[in-house]
């Protein structure tokens, strides 16, 4: 059994020896040109986005102006802040594409929020305030996209899945929120994922589109020391939520 | 000079030593560590504002607000007095706040207040005290709300948010 074993391993051994000694030599050069090139992406689409921002009551009382009573509520929430509205984008991305599958690059970029803000101090208030507005939202971030499939004979070749990671700076908020006397950071992190299919139109450029969902995290209060009455509350810096969601589609330039 | 092995150890020891008592010296309990606080934050709506800390039907302090700044209020603290006159590990004080409006004075209910000492006198809990107008969205920090202090009169208004809050320091 050993000897059928170690007879195996040498066969397999001097295959592969023969198989590398008969590749040609420019076969050779050509693989090592394939492992990297650069990878540069530019789209522009749009997305439907929903952002919802509220704390949640430690105290748990509300007090109802128009009965001047304390009311206990234990799913009280305070400073709520949503958005509901389209958000059209522009991305570039710019990278390095490995072995013509695994794309890694930054992004840079922006969206404008297009639709109506809603404000409301206690989630026990009936009044609400509302705001239509647009703000710009640039955004940086980093990714990685993979395209399974290369033989460009499968129908299917183009393909990809990715997703990117992204810091975006929400401009303009801040304003409005302190207008309300809410007090959230400027800022979210922003999970994007997509897939799409990209078609060649010449040696290195593709067109193609792609379908995204994205999720907000973050928007926390800013924290402040010590004890003060007529400012603003401190949130748990560690309770991240899931603010924001995005779903779109879009048009993708890739050149690789 | 030639400094040997030995008497260079036994020098260097020395100036350990030295520097490990000065150290010592300099380090000074801090009596300002506690807080002790008792504040009583006038609400915008009353013209007014006194505050009296009682202990055993003596009065300790009266004590008033009339400011229109924001966070103002009357202040006293417990820390010196509990020092000195702490009896059974226990410090009792009462405190009486009132508001003014116009020609009136609205009397708050009592709050009464217990802080345990030690054998020296020193506070053994350090916390403060807060009666202020209760709006969860305008106060920062971490503090306990203890209880509502709504007067019954309500000639100057209900105030059925005025509130004592505890901050304890840790």
């Amino acid at each position: 059994m050993k000897c059928v074993a170690v007879l195996i391993f040498c066969l397999v051994a001097c295959s592969m020896a023969s198989v590398n000694d008969a590749a040609p030599v420019e076969r050779k050069h050509r693989r090592a040109r394939d492992i990297i090139y650069s990878y540069f992406e530019v789209s522009a689409g749009a997305t439907y986005s929903v952002s919802d921002y509220k704390t949640k009551s430690s105290k748990n009382y509300y007090h109802d102006l128009k009965r001047d009573e304390m009311v206990y509520d234990k799913d009280l929430y305070y400073n709520i802040y949503s958005f509901e509205g389209y958000s059209p984008w522009l991305d570039s991305k710019a990278g390095v594409i490995l072995i013509r599958r695994i794309a890694l690059y930054l992004s840079f970029g922006c969206f404008w929020s297009i639709g109506e803000y809603r404000y409301k101090l206690y989630s026990r208030d009936k009044d609400e305030y509302s705001e239509d507005d647009v703000r710009l939202r640039p955004y940086w971030g980093f990714g990685i996209k993979y395209y399974p499939l290369i033989n460009e004979q499968n129908p299917f070749s183009g393909f990809f899945v990715g997703t990117t990671l992204r810091g975006v700076f929400l401009n303009d908020n801040e304003e409005a929120w302190e207008k309300y006397g809410m007090y959230y950071e400027d800022g979210e992190t922003l999970i994007e994922l997509e897939m799409g299919k990209i078609w060649k139109i010449s040696e290195h450029y593709s067109v193609g589109f792609s379908i995204k969902a994205a999720g907000g995290f973050g928007g926390n209060t800013e924290s402040i020391d010590g004890f003060h009455v007529d400012k603003h509350p401190v949130q748990d810096e560690d309770d991240v939520t899931l603010n924001s969601k995005h779903i779109g589609v879009a048009i993708t330039f890739v050149r690789k | 000079m030639k400094l040997s092995k030995r008497r260079f150890t036994t020098f260097a020891l020395f100036v350990y030593v030295w520097l490990c008592c000065c150290a010592a010296d300099c380090y000074i309990p801090d009596d300002g560590y506690y807080r002790g606080d008792i504040e009583a934050i006038k609400p915008a709506g009353v013209d007014s504002l006194e505050m009296r800390v009682i202990n055993n039907d003596s009065v300790l302090a009266v004590e008033y607000c009339k400011s229109e700044k924001e966070e103002s209020g009357a202040y006293f603290n417990y820390f010196q007095f509990c020092k000195v006159s702490s009896k059974n590990g226990l410090c009792d004080l009462t405190i009486d706040i009132s508001f003014f409006c116009k020609d009136k004075k609205i009397e708050l209910p009592t709050y009464a207040l217990q802080i345990r000492t030690d054998s020296y006198g020193y506070p053994r809990d350090d916390f403060s005290i807060y009666f202020a107008e209760f709006d969860e969205r305008k106060i920062s920090g971490d503090y306990k709300l203890e209880t509502f202090l709504a007067p019954e009169d309500t000639a100057c208004g209900k105030f059925v948010n005025y509130a004592v809050l505890k901050v304890e320091e840790k």
